[in-house]
């Protein structure tokens, strides 16, 4: 690249000679080369004789930054701006350092500053572009890109940039304007697939502003130069169905079902074009078209299980069809041993009926009674192999499970195990069986025995160490999961650079049910950080898009950054986070006592957790050709343009920097748990979930906590309307009602005027007619008997307007054994929030408490005798040798209950 | 039953989680995104009933090769093997590399070791093996080069040679790592 002298506001003062130039130019020339060290020599001995250039300050500014001294960095390039205000490279180099420090909006107004202080600098705009997309200010990047096309109207990039700017602002018919004008000049030779681009590119735009005859002629008209001939073809006939042709319609999407059977997508399409909008609510008319097309198709593709298994989705559960098609298409999965069978009929356990898992109940038990007696399937004289037998108890088990019976779902994988004892699958629907009825230590040895078995499989490993941590048994976990990661070299593990979010989420659950709310931070904020780096990714594409033309995929994703927190993966982590920030605000982080199981528990999973020092820079690691490309770019751009370019990641120097720094300050989660706002950190994560997901039940439940420690009782209010809306009585609903005003009641002196004056009116809504905050308790009690939940609840508020001890203990006890919506896992979560939050505030009398917990406890041992959670802690010996000797007796136990 | 249609980005994150369920070989997401945004047309997924991701099959051109494509990586669960979803996925990736870029040959990289994966390719895809790298994998395993003509032969422009000039593959994160440590030492 060129020395900054090329373009610098000259200084007034003194005129450079040819070797002072010459030396500037050495000096870019290293700091190219990131030979910083001999860069800031340079530097520092040119400003002996030019003191006040502000070129040779803004590289050694730059030059700092490379050395990794970041603060003495930022404290030159502000000198240097304070000294040179209308000198746009010492502005642009300052925004340079914002922006590598990621502080978007002051890069942004640095580089507004710099651009002001010469409007004819390409890179300055260039370079704010990058930060005006980035942060969506559409309004100035729109005046960028018209400047920047001003400056260089031959240049492709401006172009492409100024249309989707108008597109993203929804800006239609502009960008389709530009967008003609720039085909029109684009060289049409040696243009096969940008062009095709282009012109699908004008497709959409026409669509989305609902022009669409002019998108079907364009379609039509343009064919010829169209090459991604399947999304065209997709689109034509979407338009069809916008516009109700469907006649066209149903040819398009029967042509594209030819192409590729097996896409739903299509069959969905296909059915809107015969008048269907879902399956759901066919009916019987629409049901006799579907039959004959279905019948056909099915004889031409044998071997797509999506035409296969349709009908078995549109034919009611008492047509003789649905039968027959059963029959067949389970033959298939039965005599192959393709174990997805259970996988592949599980929707049709949905819905509001059971007939058709009743039907598949009768058909497989008389299946395996014809293959136990006879050998052979129902309805035919052909000798099977002895492995269909196998098969058919294998799904058995799954179904059984299914639909709620345990004893009989493991008497038929016990008998395939018998069977067949070196089939995988066998163990891996006995772990997921001992799952369901919360034996989570037993599936996890389950799922280990199965992993033993074929240890080379990587899915084996993944889903063995996903049942460990299920059971809290992180070391297992972690050394599981090293092996798989990487074989040779375990220390190099490192979570947080897989992006492996899966694990670091179940990892923080895990944390927090045994009580390790610091570490289940530090397993947490792995999640938020993968996410703030799927935002940041989007900075190497903005440029290598305009090569690529493929706009389609690029607003596609940049739809998808703007939603990425909506992702599940982050909304788990997020509201895990706030629950945990709430409990650390009620019970602070005590450093844990050294005990010997404990501390070699932590101490494995802090090095699980932890970004061992040997590891690189994430984004120094990937996507090496983005970074060849990326190099490519620049090397073209900098040929012109003023300051020297940011410090760069992926160079030895710099990584050798990295790397010393790189030290896990806080290997046990200890300064996340003690920062001393953390009522502001749930509030951090409760807006970005509530942003991205306004109608989750979850984050305004969890909001309404945040709300209450932060007296906001409007706000409360508001979030419960909102969660009436979907689940109009939600148990929660009640508690945080009753929390409000009871802290309403105690705080009543400090309590803005106006606003109780607001809660009162809202009682008479609230309690439900009630006129007391202890009738209304009571009453609620009375009311919802049946529901496990609501008990619970209602008898941990009961005691705390009453202390009545003796009547808060039964409600809560009993809530276990008296209603049939309990299940293990909901019981457990209630046996976590008695144990961290209800009995360990210092509120409650101890003998209480410790009551409490025992008889809860005891219920639950009683009512699910599978589950650990509730079973006093054993020796591992001892449960392994249970686990497989007394599930099946105890299952038989729990049938009773549970059916 | 398996629906196997064209990835879209907001496939990718699940495509990722696969990816790191099933092989050894990861990448970060900013890998998948350059992967997509460069050749949106070339990737296909399989999902269940449920909507959830259960393979994927991630393919693109050869950086040196306009004519030629590449299978970067395929995956299937193991929970949904032999239902032909990799055979399926396999067809769509070639068939839209002859449609999308006029491709005349694919290759991909598959593991000695791997028995299952190496059937696909040579006896129902008709892969043939072009070289063995010697310890291509982070491992050191060594790696069958497979190739297969999606064109007749007198249409190819391709010639036998351009097609042990293996690009650059993809580094996975593992590798990176390796080195990096390496360099500090």
């Amino acid at each position: 690249m060129a020395p900054p002298t090329k373009t610098a506001a000259a200084p007034k003062e003194v005129k450079l000679t040819t070797k002072d130039t010459n030396t500037l130019k050495t000096l870019s020339k290293l700091f190219d080369e990131r030979k910083y060290k001999k860069a800031i020599k340079q530097a520092d001995a040119f400003l002996k004789i030019h003191p006040t250039n502000v070129d040779a300050l803004c590289f050694r500014t730059l030059t700092l930054y490379g050395l990794n001294l970041k603060e003495e960095a930022h404290a030159a390039g502000k000198q240097v701006v304070r000294d040179n205000m209308s000198s746009f490279t010492a502005w642009h180099t300052l925004g340079f350092l914002h922006r590598n420090d990621k502080n978007f909006p002051e890069a942004l107004k640095c580089f507004r500053t710099a651009h002001r202080n010469n409007k004819e600098s390409v890179q300055i705009l260039k370079d704010m572009s990058l930060i005006q997309i980035f942060q969506r200010d559409y309004p100035g990047l729109l005046d960028s890109y018209k400047t920047l096309l001003h400056l260089q109207p031959g240049y492709k990039g401006h172009w492409i940039g100024l249309i989707t700017t108008y597109h993203l602002m929804g800006s239609h018919s502009q960008a389709i304007f530009i967008l003609d004008e720039f085909i029109n000049v684009l060289d049409q030779e040696n243009e096969g697939i940008r062009r095709s681009e282009l012109i699908l590119y004008k497709v959409q735009l026409l669509d989305e502003s609902n022009e669409l005859d002019k998108a079907l002629s364009l379609l039509k008209s343009d064919a010829k130069f169209i090459v991604d001939k399947l999304w065209a073809k997709n689109k034509t006939g979407e338009i069809y169905i916008k516009k109700n042709m469907l006649k066209e319609a149903e040819k398009v999407f029967t042509d594209l079902i030819k192409l590729n059977p097996d896409n739903m997508n299509y069959h969905k399409k296909f059915w809107e074009s015969k008048g269907i909008k879902s399956i759901e609510t066919i009916t019987k008319e629409q049901i006799e078209i579907l039959k004959p097309i279905y019948a056909e198709w099915g004889e031409l593709n044998p071997k797509s299980f999506v035409i296969q298994k349709i009908p078995l989705n549109f034919l009611p559960s008492d047509s003789e069809g649905f039968l027959i098609r059963l029959a067949k298409f389970s033959r298939h999965f039965l005599v192959k041993g393709i174990p997805s069978l259970f996988n592949n009929l599980k929707s049709l356990y949905n819905g509001g009926d059971d007939k058709k898992s009743k039907v598949i109940e009768k058909f497989f038990e008389e299946t395996l009674q014809s293959l136990i007696e006879k050998g052979t399937l129902v309805g035919s004289d052909q000798q099977e192999s002895p492995s269909t037998l196998l098969w058919c108890r294998y799904f058995l088990a799954q179904h059984y499970d299914r639909v709620g019976k345990i004893k009989e779902s493991f008497e038929q994988i016990d008998k395939a195990i018998e069977h067949t004892p070196t089939n995988v699958d066998n163990y891996i629907v006995r772990a997921k069986l001992l799952k369901h009825n919360g034996d989570l230590v037993g599936a996890a040895q389950q799922y280990e025995h199965a992993r033993q078995l074929d240890l080379a499989d990587r899915y084996l490993n993944t889903k063995s160490a996903l049942y460990a941590l299920r059971a809290d048994e992180r070391d297992n976990a972690s050394k599981i999961f090293k092996t798989v990661i990487d074989p040779n070299d375990s220390t190099m593990f490192n979570i947080s650079e897989y992006q492996c979010m899966w694990y670091e989420n179940e990892l923080g659950q895990s944390y927090y049910r045994t009580g390790d709310n610091a570490m289940s931070l530090k397993a947490l904020h792995l999640v938020d950080k993968a996410f703030t780096e799927f935002i940041e990714d989007q900075f190497d594409f903005f440029n290598h898009m305009q090569k690529k033309l493929t706009l389609r995929a690029y607003v596609d994703f940049l739809r998808w950054e703007d939603q990425v927190y909506k992702n599940k993966p982050f909304l788990d982590a997020a509201k895990l986070l706030v629950k945990v920030y709430l409990t650390l605000l009620k019970k602070p982080y005590v450093k844990p006592v050294e005990t010997t199981q404990s501390s070699a528990g932590v101490a494995t999973a802090a090095e699980t957790a932890s970004a061992p020092p040997t590891t690189t820079e994430p984004t120094a690691t990937t996507t090496p050709v983005v970074k060849e490309n990326e190099k490519k770019q620049n090397n073209k751009q900098n040929n012109k343009q003023t300051p020297p370019p940011p410090p760069k990641k992926d160079d030895d120097d710099e990584v050798e920097v990295d790397e010393k720094n790189k030290v896990d300050e806080d290997p046990l989660g200890e300064k996340l748990a003690t920062v001393p706002n953390l009522l502001e950190q749930a509030n951090k994560f409760l807006k970005t979930m509530l942003k991205f997901n306004p109608d989750s039940v979850d984050a305004h439940l969890l909001a309404c906590q945040c709300y209450l420690e932060k007296r906001k009782y409007l706000l409360i209010i508001q979030s419960l309307l909102k969660v009436k809306q979907v689940v109009p009585n939600h148990p929660l609903i009640f508690k945080n009602v009753v929390a409000m005003y009871r802290q309403v009641e105690q705080q009543a002196d400090t309590t803005d005027a106006s606003v109780k004056k607001i809660l009162e009116d809202e009682k008479a809504n609230l309690f439900d007619g009630a006129t007391s905050l202890l009738q209304f308790v009571e009453q609620y009690a009375a009311k919802h008997k049946d529901s496990h939940a609501h008990q619970f609840i209602a008898g941990e508020q009961l005691y705390h307007l009453t202390k009545d001890s003796a009547k808060a203990l039964d409600l809560i006890v009993n809530s276990v054994s008296s209603s049939a919506t309990a299940s293990w896992d909901n019981c457990r979560e209630n046996l976590v929030h008695l144990k961290s939050v209800f009995c360990d505030i210092g509120k409650i009398d101890q003998s209480f408490a410790d009551n409490l917990i025992q008889q809860y406890t005891e219920k639950c041992k009683i009512r699910f005798p599978l589950a650990n959670y509730f079973q006093p802690p054993k020796s591992i010996e001892q449960s392994t040798e249970e686990s497989t000797t007394t599930t099946t007796t105890t299952t038989t136990t729990t049938n009773g209950t549970s059916n | 039953m398996v629906s196997i249609r064209p990835c879209q980005v907001s496939d990718l994150l699940a495509m990722q989680n696969a990816n790191l369920t099933c092989l050894p070989e990861n990448y970060q997401m900013k890998y998948y995104l350059y992967h997509h945004l460069t050749w949106p047309q070339l990737s296909f997924v399989a999902e269940d009933e449920g909507n959830k991701l259960v393979g994927y099959v991630l393919a693109k051109i050869d950086e040196n090769n306009p004519k030629k494509g590449h299978i970067t990586s395929l995956a299937v669960l193991r929970s949904h093997r032999k239902l032909g979803v990799a055979t399926k996925l396999m067809k769509q990736a070639q068939a839209a590399l002859v449609e999308t870029f006029d491709a005349e040959v694919v290759s991909l990289h598959v593991r000695k070791s791997n028995r299952a994966a190496f059937t696909l390719y040579h006896e129902i895809l008709k892969f043939k093996i072009q070289e063995i790298e010697k310890e291509y994998y982070g491992d050191k395993e060594d790696a069958y080069s497979m190739t297969l003509a999606l064109k007749p032969e007198h249409e190819m422009t391709i010639k036998d040679k351009d097609l042990k000039k293996e690009e650059k593959k993809p580094e996975p994160i593992k590798k990176a790592a390796k080195k990096a440590a390496g360099k500090k030492k």
